[in-house]
């Protein structure tokens, strides 16, 4: 093996990761190599400064604090929760979500009623051109007997209702 | 009677047993408080990381399945806490308080050791997150590579090059203490 090689694997054979096979050939090299040897012994040196680094005691109450604010968490789920299958909120989620969640599904329903209005209009409009009654037919709720086949009950109905008055001043 | 084990625990903490949670925060309070001290090195911070790491087990313990060891799993909610608030972290625009100095140390010898230390925090806070973390996790955990692929979520490889290049670059930082 070369100093380059064993020089690149040098951090993976500290921490024990390297085949058996790997780390006699390493072995084999630092045996007979200073430099490489040296630079082992100066990332050890690096490394085990870190054991300097002083750690202050866990700070007193700790424990307790968690328990306290865990406790205080526990209880603002269980405030959130329903009390009874009665205490139901459909619009529980509307108060959960963030402020600008809230302006999208505002807008959304402003937009859907603002869609549905021009649309319901749209449709009387075109409704009106098409069956707007004329003359005679001038009759609540006869117009929807204008579409039917000539033979039909409907369109009989319509005959009879429409001349009926005539026939009758006739008779008269 | 037998000790519940972590993963015991864990599932009667996620049926709302706060005594299993206080358990749990009994046995790991010292290692939450070690790890999240080592990462920042700062008191304040790491208590305040340490306790959310085990509001967070609180949390997601409905939502936890046994499938890995909880050590593992309660340093992957620990290393991400640390990760993320040294993200956050804004340079101070006025200098820190300074800590108490340790009566058990002699004045000069407490300089020397200070300085050291120092330097030794310097170079661990100029480390990239990740870097620091996985070198964290290897010289005091002694975890292994897969471990701690697993904890920070890349692959082996990965860490090998994290730890490598961390130990270049505190050698580097380090070479003349």
């Amino acid at each position: 093996m070369k100093c380059k090689n064993v020089l690149s694997r040098l951090s993976t054979y500290l921490d024990r990761e390297l085949s058996p096979k790997t780390v006699l050939e390493m072995e084999k090299h630092l045996a007979v190599c200073r430099s490489c040897r040296g630079q082992l012994e100066r990332i050890r040196q690096a490394e085990d400064s870190l054991n300097s680094l002083a750690i202050p005691p866990l700070p007193r109450g700790f424990a307790a604090r968690v328990m306290a604010e865990a406790r205080s968490r526990a209880s603002l789920t269980k405030e959130k929760k329903p009390l009874s299958p009665f205490a139901w909120h459909p619009l529980r989620w509307f108060s959960e979500i963030s402020v600008s969640m809230r302006l999208a599904a505002c807008a959304t329903v402003l937009l859907a009623c603002l869609l549905g209005t021009f649309m319901s209009k749209e449709v009387c409009l075109s409704g009106n051109r098409q069956t707007a009654p004329t003359g005679a037919e001038r009759l609540d709720g006869l117009e929807w007997f204008n579409a039917s086949p000539p033979a039909s009950l409907g369109s009989a109905y319509l005959t009879l209702t429409l001349t009926a008055p005539e026939e009758q001043g006739e008779r008269r | 009677m037998t000790r519940a084990t972590d993963e015991e625990l864990m599932q009667a903490i996620a049926v709302g047993d706060l005594d299993a949670f206080s358990e749990l925060v009994r046995r790991f309070q010292h290692f939450a408080w070690k790890t999240a001290y080592r990462f920042l090195g700062d008191s304040m911070e790491a208590e305040d990381i340490a306790q959310e790491s085990f509001l967070r087990i609180l949390e997601a313990a409905p939502r936890y399945r046994p499938t890995s060891n909880f050590c593992t799993y309660f340093y992957r909610i620990l290393t991400n806490l640390c990760i993320d608030r040294t993200r956050k972290k804004q340079p101070a625009t006025f200098g820190e308080m300074p800590e108490m100095p340790d009566p058990s140390r002699s004045p000069e010898g407490s300089l020397i050791e200070e300085q050291h230390e120092e330097q030794v925090r310097k170079a661990l806070d100029a480390l990239p997150h990740n870097q620091r973390a996985a070198m964290l996790l290897k010289h005091f955990e002694g975890l292994s590579y897969a471990e701690i692929a697993q904890i920070l979520g890349v692959t082996s490889k990965a860490v090998e090059r994290l730890i490598s290049r961390a130990r270049t670059s505190l050698q580097a930082r380090l070479s003349d203490l």
